[in-house]
């Protein structure tokens, strides 16, 4: 009887540890003797550390700088203008951070270069084009409402940032699209032209400026919230010049993280090609890899479409 | 996906409101940060008194509750394998404390209690991570009558199916109340 009693005692208090947690107890009342026990036995099993991920880390680090900005902004509001490094240094690794957040436009970077036969240089142009367009559509869109609704802007200026940002992904989508259409196409055409010797019109496509300068239109529209309130929280202060400076900073921040994904992606493109050049399947890599990158924009943009509606009950 | 893009940060702490009938609603404390709160309060205090009166609470209400109303204000309950749609928001208060804009308010998800069990797990995040709400689980607590019994404890969601959206570090809170 008592080994049956010491059996169940374990037991229960496996069970206990199992589910890991800190039991607090609420109004013990009803309960029998035997589960208080179980219960108020120092469970000392550690509850398991929430893991944190990569992504986790970046955002508490930029909670972290939010708040060292606000108070070097403060710090200047009251003369101390030394802080002005401090604010531009935070500026600057914020706007790197922020950008590896989704939504920033590195897998329309990587995407379009895979798709895409790039040349370095636009790559660079891909990956600041729609940081800056990011960026500028915040400074602007805030100023502009700045100058109808003064102080009052806020949630004026959210209201637009969701319709474009709708608009903006739904045309990402459609682009991803259009790159798996033409990729279809050509390996269609190949196909039909099998028979006859193969031509040196296999060679993957390259990229074209006038696309570069659609794609970081359509994915930079949207304005980024970060910047704008950082710039409305300078105009609250009367700091108008320090709100664009900030700006500015941000933007290169941003533009390192993007273009560094850029140069990636027409590294790995000019690999594959470099890889396929002698292969016999040539044209049919390079199809796959052209139809990848179009999946991969078209994915992109349905993530951030649907993430828009996340959490809806 | 959206792990890392935060724009508006909020501490926010968690009491579970119980009365005679059952389980009321959470009663939510969130503490945002000075960047967000000046843009926000700027948007409501008309006499720019750098304090959020009676009349002006509900501007703040709209401007930030507002949007985020048909996402159950992030306040997410589950019941067997479903979410609850909040009943809406109670009690709402705001006020500026050391530049930083804090809400307190009930969101209602009245469960009527039973003689039995009724098992409810709790979490408050935002799966879009467009507010990165660090909730604090560990030291939520319940409010309830003597009649009502309720245990709780906090734990991550880690394994929860209708939680898979959430960021792993996400801590729920477990409850179950009887009669």
């Amino acid at each position: 009887m008592k080994k049956a009693l010491v059996i169940l005692l374990v037991l229960l208090v496996a069970v206990a540890a199992d589910a890991a947690v800190k039991k607090k107890r609420f109004d013990v009342g009803t309960v029998s003797d035997t589960v208080t026990t179980t219960v108020e036995t120092p469970v000392v099993a550690p509850s398991e550390a929430p893991k944190s991920n990569f992504l986790s880390v970046i955002s508490e680090a930029q909670k972290t700088l939010r708040e060292k900005l606000t108070s070097a902004i403060a710090a200047m509001k009251s003369g101390e203008w030394g802080a002005i490094w401090k604010f531009l240094f935070i500026c600057l690794v914020y706007g790197m951070l922020h950008a590896l957040g989704p939504g920033h436009g590195k897998s329309i970077v990587v995407g379009y270069f895979i798709a895409r036969r790039g040349r370095w240089r636009q790559g660079v142009a891909l990956g600041a084009g729609i940081t800056v367009t990011h960026t500028l559509s915040a400074v602007l869109l805030l100023f502009i409402l700045y100058a109808i609704f003064k102080a009052t802007v806020f949630p004026a200026f959210e209201t637009g940032r969701m319709g474009i940002e709708k608009a903006s992904y739904i045309l990402i989508m459609l682009t991803g699209l259009l790159l798996v259409a033409i990729a279809i196409h050509d390996f269609w055409k190949q196909h039909k032209n099998a028979s006859s010797a193969e031509s040196p019109e296999s060679l993957p496509r390259t990229a074209h400026w006038r696309e570069i300068i659609g794609v970081a239109a359509i994915t930079g529209i949207v304005p980024c919230p970060a910047v704008a309130l950082i710039v409305l929280f300078c105009l609250l202060n009367s700091m108008v010049a320090l709100a664009l400076l900030g700006a500015f900073v941000i933007c290169i921040g941003m533009t390192i993280t993007n273009v560094a994904f850029g140069i990636a992606a027409v590294a790995f493109r000019k690999g594959i090609d470099f890889g396929g050049r002698r292969s016999r399947f040539a044209s049919i890599i390079y199809n796959a890899v052209t139809l990848a990158g179009g999946l991969l924009i078209f994915t992109s943009g349905l993530l951030l479409f649907g993430n828009l509606f996340a959490g809806r009950v | 996906m959206a792990g890392a893009h935060p724009h508006v940060f909020a501490d926010v702490t968690t009491i579970a409101v119980f009365d005679n009938s059952g389980f009321v609603g959470l009663k939510n404390h969130w503490v945002f940060d000075e960047m967000y709160s000046a843009a926000i309060l700027a948007s409501a205090d008309q006499d720019n008194d750098g304090k959020i009166s009676e009349k002006e609470a509900p501007s703040i209400k709209d401007a930030v509750l507002g949007p985020i109303a048909a996402s159950n204000y992030y306040n997410y309950v589950v019941v067997g394998t479903e979410f609850l749609a909040t009943r809406g928001v109670q009690n709402f208060k705001a006020s500026m404390k050391n530049g930083k804009l804090t809400l307190d308010f009930i969101v209602s998800f009245p469960i009527p209690a039973k003689n039995d069990y009724t098992m409810v797990t709790v979490a408050v995040s935002d799966p879009t991570n467009y507010i990165q709400i660090t909730a604090d689980m560990e030291n939520a607590d319940v409010e309830a009558p003597d009649e009502m019994d309720v245990d709780f404890f906090s734990d991550n969601l880690k394994g929860l199916t209708l939680f898979r959206a959430f960021r792993s570090e996400v801590q729920g809170l477990y409850l179950r109340f009887k009669k």
